[in-house]
């Protein structure tokens, strides 16, 4: 008994001591600070809108809402969204973080169940508004919308007033709906709109 | 590191079945009173001459030597301010001892009123947990267990982060020291709390007001202690298993040491601890909230080594946690805020689960220190040097779309720190008591994934003198500190490296009388200048802050924030009666604080408010306290408040995340008649919380109105058990009995749920 207890006593000295002294090796702490425009985060810095006049395919430009320096204090440059009244546009947008020089419209298309755009425009259903709707949008996995492309009606009225683009983005442990007030907004932007 | 402790078990447990023989099987038994008031003595040093064995007294007084061998033994019972006893033994058998010691009547008055070992600040108010209310509320985290205490309020951010704050300030403005070290961990943010496990405490305390002097800048408002208990002084092994199991979330929290001492290496003692916490998602009075879960896995080994008047300690030290930050309370924008809050909660629903999920919160801490002291006639020197590992990732809500980011933190800072304290209390010199020291600090900080806080350097020197004096029922105390600090942040633009030095020094002092009316009553006074330098995160913020939905920036020109506080206490205390009230109030000069701009900026994500760093003068006042009544035998009544105000003094208006009032009461009915042999200090309780509303808030200053006043109805009921060297401590409480829904303005994340419903504990702790 009392050499199982000698043993026991050396055993924990020395179990002691090597776990102190295993435990404290060399940290992984670099002694430079890393480049502080690169973040292991995207940041949509741009937002481009493609539309096209499906009554005639020649006919295609595309606007955009640009923030080059994300998050930074310099002030966005945005396209103002012309339209034609009475004209139905074949519509895609492109998400670009020009921080990580990374396009991301793909990876937002994987991951079609994560993400909802929802788009509108203001005002309507007045005589000056922006008379317009968005209609099609492409579906997820799981045929839930998505609104990756969509099409875009304008009516006969003319007017002006703003197009709202919203990405909502649903996390882990959230269910995906098509309801703009759910999930968290990852881009929320307008463009000044008129209808000619 | 769980197979080893597995493996320690074992072998624990084959021990206990096997009890030793032989003829060094006695043990000296004993149980020291205070002779004039023939009451248990608590704290009282006993040092066995022969084996160089030093023990103390627990809270009845008693103490005990263990597997002695025949012979003659001399034991000498000492106590600050009590005549010193020597008591020879001749050991043939087992003996127990009744111990009466007698005060010294040319002693200080502090000290036979006061009970305890004296503090380095005299004039300061210390309050320290008791190993009762320790065991009351194992399991829980720091914050959670000091909160009891007059004085103290946490900053919660869901239920698993508590910011401890004394009486209205937190993080950087309180200072904290676990096992005698300076704890360097990331307090600047609100949603960091400290990596301080408290099973491994021996003592937990509290030191209210400004303690610069002696803790170095950061302890504006107070320090919190959490010291480790002494080695074991008698041979053989002993273990300790605490376990606490709460039904609201289903957590277990559970901790293990193991200690030990040997013959053959008698100066030589170990301590190995390990602590295993998991909970999942915690209950409101109506719904299950989501990814509110945490794991924590701490692990501690500890060498004691006494040679004649040198003790050194090696302890090593890590802990782990990973907690869930509630599900719904992290968003895009300032809109989404707006809409969670409208739909009062119902996104943080869930059902019950141990998982953790995006967002959480993954930190590491480790310590390794090296303590020596030694005592000399002249008086007593100690030397700390510690290193600090801190590493602190958090995962965003948000996942990254690229795949070669996917599980890497969006937030990671790594910080390294290495302390070197040196200090020497010399012993009386004619009516002068006092200490000396220096104190160096080195901290290297880097980050990774987002940038919120820079890299930095930063370095700092400080040295201070504390003296006290007494004459007749007065002491008076003055102390002064000079310190030095460098700090340098950088930053990288594409490799062209940009320095930011900043110097900063700073003097500290204390001035402090104490009054000793008699054996009962003590009045303490002390007025303290204390300081801090910014943070790097007021310097050097810049951008979105994505837990408040708001744009921060820093302003690199702050100054250093200085204040002046000033703190009263009375205490008096008898068998039957005992309190000890508190006012203070404290000027803070260049108060820094995230000022509104009353703009919002639209970026790609939305509207964000904007928010900067400003100075301004701050003012806080209060009073807390604490007061027991033995009206009649076996009843106590225990009452605590704390009041707490503040002000910017500048725009005569009020600051945020103040403490509301708040006070409990506690009738405790001791159980004696069912005590015996086996079972003592048995007890049930019943305690009644209540906080007020915070009604000190700028109107429409914050997303949502603070919540309601509240109250709380919590009971308890435990005992004591002994056999032979086992000794058991059951207990088992109600929390929240009567199911109250309600929110605390003390909880950051109150917009989306509410907090915890009823809640049963059952607390087992065993010993041998």
């Amino acid at each position: 008994m009392m050499t199982i207890k000698k043993q026991f006593s050396k055993i924990m000295i020395g179990t002691t001591l090597l776990a102190i002294a295993s435990q404290f090796a060399c940290r992984p702490i670099e002694t430079k600070p890393k480049d502080s425009g690169a973040g292991e985060e995207e940041v949509i810095t741009k937002v481009t809108i493609h539309l096209t006049n499906t009554a005639d395919v020649n006919e295609h430009f595309k606007v955009v809402y640009n923030d080059a320096d994300g998050n930074g204090a310099q002030l966005p440059t945005i396209d103002t969204l012309k339209l034609k009244n009475g004209t139905i546009y074949d519509a895609y947008i492109d998400l670009f973080d020009g921080i990580n020089n990374e396009n991301l419209t793909e990876e937002i298309k994987k991951e079609g169940d994560e993400h909802c755009f929802h788009y509108t425009f203001t005002p309507t259903n007045s005589l000056s508004g922006v008379n317009a709707l968005t209609s099609d949008y492409d579906k997820d996995e799981k045929n839930m919308k998505l609104g990756l492309k969509f099409k875009l009606h304008t009516a006969t009225t003319t007017g002006l007033g703003s197009f709202n683009v919203k990405l909502k983005h649903f996390g882990e442990g959230e269910t995906k709906t098509e309801n703009p007030q759910d999930g968290s907004t990852d881009v929320d932007i307008s463009f000044p709109t008129q209808i000619k | 590191m769980k197979k080893i402790l597995v493996h320690f078990f074992a072998i624990q447990i084959a021990f206990a079945q096997n009890p030793k023989g032989g003829d060094c099987d006695f043990s000296i038994n004993g149980k020291v009173f205070e002779a004039e008031k023939n009451i248990e003595f608590e704290a009282v040093a006993v040092f066995l001459k022969e084996l160089n064995l030093h023990v103390n007294t627990d809270e009845k007084g008693n103490f005990i030597f263990r597997n002695l061998c025949k012979g003659d033994y001399t034991i000498e019972v000492s106590y600050l301010g009590y005549k010193n006893l020597s008591i020879n033994y001749r050991l043939q058998k087992s003996i127990d001892d009744k111990i009466f010691l007698h005060s010294d009547t040319c002693s200080l008055p502090s000290v036979t009123i006061k009970g305890e070992k004296e503090n380095e600040i005299a004039s300061l108010c210390y309050i320290s947990l008791t190993t009762k209310e320790i065991n009351q509320n194992n399991g829980q985290n720091l914050g959670e267990m000091l909160r009891i205490l007059p004085g103290v309020d946490v900053l919660n951010t869901g239920t698993n982060i508590s910011k401890p704050m004394i009486h209205g300030m937190s993080g950087n403005r309180i200072a904290s020291y676990s096992m005698g070290v300076r704890q360097e961990g990331q307090q600047w943010g609100a949603e960091h709390a400290p990596e301080i496990d408290p099973f491994l405490a021996g003592k937990i305390s509290v030191i209210k007001g400004a303690a610069s002097v002696r803790y170095g800048s950061d302890a504006m408002a107070g320090v919190i202690l959490v010291d480790g208990a002494e080695a074991r002084s008698n041979f053989g092994v002993g273990a300790k298993l605490n376990s606490a199991f709460f039904t609201n979330n289903r957590m277990n929290a559970s901790a293990l040491q193991l200690e030990g001492r040997h013959k053959i290496l008698k100066n030589l003692a170990w301590r190995v601890n390990g602590t295993f916490r998991k909970g999942g998602n915690y209950q409101t009075p109506s719904y299950y909230v989501g990814n509110t879960g945490l794991e924590e896995n701490n692990f501690a080994a500890q060498l004691f080594y006494e040679y004649k008047k040198l003790k050194l300690e090696l302890l090593y030290s890590q802990f782990n946690t990973t907690i869930g930050v509630m599900k719904g309370s992290h968003f895009g924008n300032i809109d989404d805020l707006r809409q969670i809050i409208s739909e009062g909660g119902t996104r943080s629903q869930s059902d019950f689960s141990y998982e953790i999920a995006r967002p959480y919160q993954k930190v590491f801490h480790e310590m390794l220190r090296l303590k020596a002291s030694w005592t000399t006639d002249l008086g007593s020197l100690t030397f700390i040097s510690a290193t600090q590992y801190n590493d602190r990732a958090e995962l965003d809500a948000h996942k990254p779309i690229n795949q070669e980011w996917r599980n890497k933190p969006q937030l990671q800072y790594k910080l390294f720190t290495f302390t070197n304290d040196l200090v020497f209390e010399h012993k009386k010199i004619n009516k002068f008591h006092g200490s000396i020291g220096i104190a160096t600090i080195y901290q290297l900080n880097n980050w990774d994934g987002r940038l919120l806080i820079p890299f930095y350097q930063n370095y700092n020197g400080g040295i201070f003198a504390i003296e006290k004096y007494h004459l007749g029922k007065l002491e008076f105390e003055t102390g002064l500190r000079y310190d030095f600090k460098y700090f340098e942040a950088q930053f990288n633009n594409n490799q062209i490296f940009e320095k930011k030095p900043y110097i900063f020094q700073n003097l500290s002092a204390i001035v402090g009388v104490n009054y000793y009316l008699n054996e009962h009553f003590v009045l303490k006074n002390n007025f303290g200048r204390a300081w801090r330098a910014p943070n790097a995160n007021e310097l050097f913020s810049n951008g979105l802050h994505h837990g408040t939905a708001s744009l921060e920036y820093g302003n690199p020109n702050l100054k250093a924030e200085s204040g002046y506080k000033f703190i009263s206490s009375l205490e008096y205390k008898t068998e039957k009666v005992k309190f000890e009230i508190n006012a203070f109030a404290h000027r803070i000069e260049n108060y820094i604080y995230l000022k509104p701009a009353n703009s919002t900026r639209q970026l790609i994500n939305g509207a964000f408010p904007e928010f900067n760093y400003t100075q301004t003068h701050a003012f806080f006042y209060g009073t807390d306290g604490n007061v027991m009544l033995k009206p009649i035998k076996n009843w106590e009544f225990n009452a605590r408040y704390t009041f707490v105000n503040a002000y910017d003094i500048k725009s005569n208006g009020y600051l945020v995340y103040i403490p509301p009032y708040n006070a409990n009461i506690e009738v405790l009915r001791n159980l004696n008649f069912w005590e015996s042999k086996n079972i003592s200090n048995a007890y049930i309780s019943m305690r009644w919380l209540w906080v007020n509303e915070q009604t000190r808030v700028e109107a429409n200053s914050d997303y949502m109105p603070p919540p309601a006043a509240y109250q709380l109805l919590n009971a308890q009921i435990g005992s004591d058990f002994k056999w032979n060297k086992h000794q058991l401590n059951i207990s088992f409480q109600a929390r929240n009995i009567l199911n109250t829904t309600y929110r605390s303005y003390m909880n950051r994340l109150r917009y989306f749920a509410d907090e915890p419903g009823r809640d049963f504990i059952l607390r087992v702790n065993y010993s041998i």
